[in-house]
């Protein structure tokens, strides 16, 4: 039986009274526990995190996402930067063979020059 | 693993701590919370206490660092504490919907209702007089706290195994509310005139009395418009980012 729970403040408490409302947000707050203990690096276990109050897990969380949608944007930028001499199609790429050529160049210029 | 310690706030009861007894740590008139985390959103989503109907004084029990028993709280320094636990836990922002229209009010704003102790009996605590306005007759009565509301349950309960019609809500609150009736201070006398006595408009204007002298925290929020409303506590107050 689902009883209808009355708050002491003479009103409806908030709705929660079925497994189909509390199973949702259970999931949510184990999964959230899990991603903190998963991506910490090592800095948190499941009971520091379960004993947190929830501003200081949320600012938690937020920094480790933020940190690895940073990692995750650095090392975008940095396969969009890099130039192959060869492409997948097996051509050569010239404009990166004679880049990497003239950097070749200088460098053997100003040991020669010494 | 070494437990870790957080940060706690002392909440201001609003009643003072006057209704209890002077042995009852609960006079002191504050109660040491500390502040929400996963145990408490555990405690506030598992199905069975919410059948059981205890889940608010598990929240509570688990909230509360003093050493009391949740169960001696009345009902509106319960309301204090919920609504400080709301703040500890999820910040005092908290939007509600009213005729279809959303407002944002600051919980921190809220204020506790002045508890006038000059209306406790004399070297008594938790006991108040009051003559019925009609019948003159003079009746004590009592701010009731878990351990009362538990007992009413368990009445109701019982009347209605015998007959869904036989509960009665009302006079059973009424019957545990009021401590003596003309002085005779019996059971049997005051469920007697509770319900071969005690006329309507009597016990109305008994129980809006009860109800305007009672410590609460106050709930009423002015509109843009200068409507007055009772704030209402819907499933955001506990849960912020919950889509329905």
């Amino acid at each position: 039986m689902v009883r209808r729970l009355q708050s002491q403040l003479g009103l409806p408490f908030f709705g929660l009274t079925s497994k189909d409302n509390t199973q949702p947000l259970r999931k949510n707050l184990f999964t959230l526990i899990h991603e903190i203990v998963f991506h910490g690096n090592g800095g948190y276990d499941f009971d520091t995190v379960y004993n947190m109050p929830i501003w200081l897990r949320s600012l938690v969380f937020n920094r480790i996402q933020d940190f690895n949608n940073q990692q995750k944007k650095s090392a975008e930028e940095g396969n969009s930067e890099s130039t192959t001499l060869i492409d997948s199609d097996g051509k050569i790429n010239i404009p990166a063979f004679a880049n990497a050529s003239k950097a070749n160049t200088t460098i053997r210029t100003s040991k020669s020059k010494r | 693993m070494s437990e870790i310690k957080f940060p706690t706030e002392e909440i201001k009861l609003p009643s003072n701590g006057l209704i209890y007894h002077k042995d009852n740590p609960l006079s002191s008139g504050v109660v040491e919370m500390k502040y929400m985390t996963a145990r408490e959103e555990d405690i506030l989503t598992n199905p069975n206490f919410i059948e059981r109907g205890v889940v608010l004084d598990k929240l509570l029990e688990s909230m509360i660092v003093s050493k009391i028993d949740v169960k001696d709280l009345v009902v509106g320094d319960k309301n204090a504490l919920f609504v400080a636990s709301r703040i500890l836990g999820y910040g005092a922002d908290y939007a509600f919907t009213y005729k279809g229209e959303n407002h944002n009010i600051n919980l921190s704003e809220l204020k506790n209702k002045e508890f006038d102790s000059k209306l406790l009996k004399d070297g008594e605590f938790n006991s108040f007089e009051y003559t019925l306005p009609s019948s003159k007759v003079l009746i004590t009565f009592k701010i009731l706290n878990g351990h009362d509301e538990y007992k009413i349950e368990k009445e109701l309960e019982g009347l209605e195994k015998v007959s869904k019609a036989n509960s009665k809500p009302l006079t059973t609150r009424l019957k545990h509310l009021i401590t003596s009736v003309d002085g005779d201070s019996d059971p049997k006398t005051i469920r007697e005139f509770v319900d071969n006595y005690l006329l309507a408009r009597d016990s109305r204007a008994f129980r809006e009395y009860a109800k305007s002298i009672q410590p609460d925290i106050n709930l009423t929020y002015t509109l843009d418009g200068g409507e007055e409303v009772t704030i209402p506590i819907g499933i955001t107050f506990f849960w912020p980012d919950f889509e329905g």
